[in-house]
């Protein structure tokens, strides 16, 4: 089964989208802020990992680098509020793959994240 | 004896006869005192009078010489002209002023010395004076020297009569206030120039409160709004919802387009993107937003017409901004016009003598209600009906054009619509 891990700073985020992924067959582990989500990488090693941008202490860029470091091969997808193209062009230079901006489509979520998987397991 | 006798007769009688020549003498010594004494006192007051009489001339003299001073040192013109307008009396100022010689003004007529406005006024005002017999100030009275120049005076004037009381012409006094014309004119205008600066400044106040106030809020209001939408998402994959569910559902998701609107315009004031500014053509930029908008201008019935200023200067802009902003102005002027019988949109730019570029859309809308006229460019004033629109694109667009250092307003134009000026500093500045 493939993993997921989301990382939001704000609780009930993570419950939908757990409710959402579970639903659609994945295995989704959840984290309030960097530091927990850094160690679930190292425990879980998610295949794909959404992040939450502004977060209280270490913020999502920061802990874009350091899931990077722990596993260089994950995809994350950056979640932001704002559209913002200075941003979102750092954290692709950084290692993301894809940002999607607030409020999420469920669907378009759910394509983005499978054809990621396709391509990390393919 | 006889001789004797007749000698004493003759005597006698001449005694008698000087006695009567004494009487008569006493007799008319006494006339000669009366009649004297009243001779002597009527040449008394004769020469009292003829006294009184030099007296009063040398005041008159003094009196005339001391009005003449007056007149002569005034700064301000004093005038007589007759029942035709013509300069019967007036003293030096009044040649200083218009630049006669006395010889020029004597007898000269109003209508040599005042334009053609300044004669029609002055007639009418003279009338009333001749009519009424009240005494009237003018205080704009425009008068052309002799060398051309136009000056203008502050009259008082009031009617003559004459000594059976028929009315003779007129008097008065006139003041150069040019100058002070001159300075209260600038004062206004300089006035004018503050009244801008200061509503710009109470604008960016504004803009800086609202950017302080959404940073923050447009966060915290977004992530409900994300949690709510996801969990409706979620709701709406169910399987067998009832369809009045489902329709809710859609109501719902409509609402939150809502909220997500203003909440992106929102935005806008706490963005620390950076302001891309490039030298570009108004022209080109004009041309790229019609494009832009043709189908759904076209979609709309309205015939777009258009006049380019050639050549005009490239002008440092922000092009995404600014395309918002004429975006923004075709988009109201597409609503305004929604429903009337002609839909013109026309758009011109143009080059104003101080160097800036000029873009000027007016359309045949309904225009602006006089009390809105100050309002508009506020953030969420909006005179449509709730839901239709954020009443926060005029208060950015204004925002953006003052970034760029430059101007925009509305005015109610000709055909029943309203006009937006932009105005954009040229490329030096």
């Amino acid at each position: 089964m493939e993993r997921i891990l989301v990382v939001d700073d704000e609780i009930e985020i993570c419950n939908i989208l757990k409710e959402f992924f579970s639903l659609k067959g994945y295995e989704v582990h959840t984290a309030l802020d960097g530091p927990t989500a850094v160690n679930k990488v190292r425990e879980v090693k998610p295949h794909i990992i959404l992040l939450d941008i502004i977060m209280p202490g270490m913020g999502g860029i920061e802990t874009l680098k350091e899931i990077k470091k722990v596993d260089p091969e994950a995809g994350v997808i950056m979640v932001t509020a704002v559209a913002d193209n200075e941003v979102a062009r750092k954290t692709l230079e950084l290692g993301a793959y894809d940002y999607i901006t607030k409020p999420m489509d469920l669907d378009y979520l759910e394509t983005v994240v499978a054809v990621k998987i396709l391509d990390l397991l393919g | 004896m006889t001789e004797d006798s007749n000698r004493s007769h003759e005597y006698a009688r001449l005694e008698r006869r000087l006695k009567e020549c004494e009487a008569e003498v006493q007799y008319y010594k006494g006339i000669a005192a009366v009649s004297g004494k009243r001779h002597l006192r009527e040449l008394d007051q004769l020469s009292r009078l003829i006294a009184e009489q030099r007296r009063a001339e040398a005041a008159l003299r003094k009196s005339e010489e001391k009005y003449r001073s007056i007149l002569e040192s005034m700064e301000e013109g004093y005038f007589e002209v007759d029942l035709e307008g013509n300069m019967v009396f007036f003293n030096d100022s009044v040649c200083r002023i218009l630049e006669y010689s006395r010889e020029e003004l004597a007898g000269m007529n109003n209508r040599r010395y005042a334009s053609a406005d300044t004669s029609k006024k002055m007639f009418r005002i003279f009338n009333e004076i001749y009519r009424t017999g009240n005494p009237a100030k003018i205080t704009d009275y425009e008068v052309i020297t002799k060398k051309g120049d136009t000056k203008i005076l502050e009259l008082s004037t009031s009617l003559m009569k004459g000594a059976g009381n028929e009315p003779t012409g007129f008097r008065g006094v006139a003041r150069d206030v040019t100058e002070r014309r001159r300075t209260e004119q600038a004062l206004v205008s300089a006035s004018k120039e503050l009244e801008q600066t200061k509503d710009m400044l109470v604008h960016s106040e504004k803009l800086a409160a609202l950017g302080r106030v959404t940073a923050g809020v447009a966060h915290e209001i977004l992530n409900p709004l994300n949690i709510i939408s996801m969990r409706l998402q979620l709701l709406g994959m169910a399987k067998d919802l009832p369809e009045e569910a489902q329709a809710a559902l859609r109501v719902c998701r409509d609402q939150m387009g809502r909220i997500l609107e203003i909440t992106k315009d929102l935005g806008q004031f706490s963005r620390i993107t950076q302001k891309h500014f490039v030298p570009s053509d108004l022209n080109k930029m004009v041309e790229g937003v019609l494009n832009l908008s043709s189908p759904h201008l076209k979609q709309e019935g309205i015939k777009p017409r258009v006049e380019y200023r050639p050549d005009l200067p490239r002008v440092s802009m922000d092009i995404d901004r600014m395309n918002q902003v004429i975006l923004n102005v075709f988009s109201n002027a597409t609503a305004a016009m929604k429903g009337r019988k002609t839909k013109e949109l026309r758009v011109s730019t143009g080059l104003n003598p101080d160097g800036s570029v000029r873009l000027v859309i007016s359309d045949t809308g309904t225009g602006i209600a006089e009390d809105d006229l100050g309002s508009i460019f506020d953030p969420f004033f909006t005179t449509k009906a709730p839901g239709q629109g954020t009443g926060l694109g005029l208060f950015i667009s204004y925002s953006i054009v003052q970034e760029h250092g430059g101007k925009m307003w509305a005015e109610n134009n000709s055909r029943g619509g309203a006009s937006f000026f932009i105005e954009l500093p040229g490329p030096e500045r």
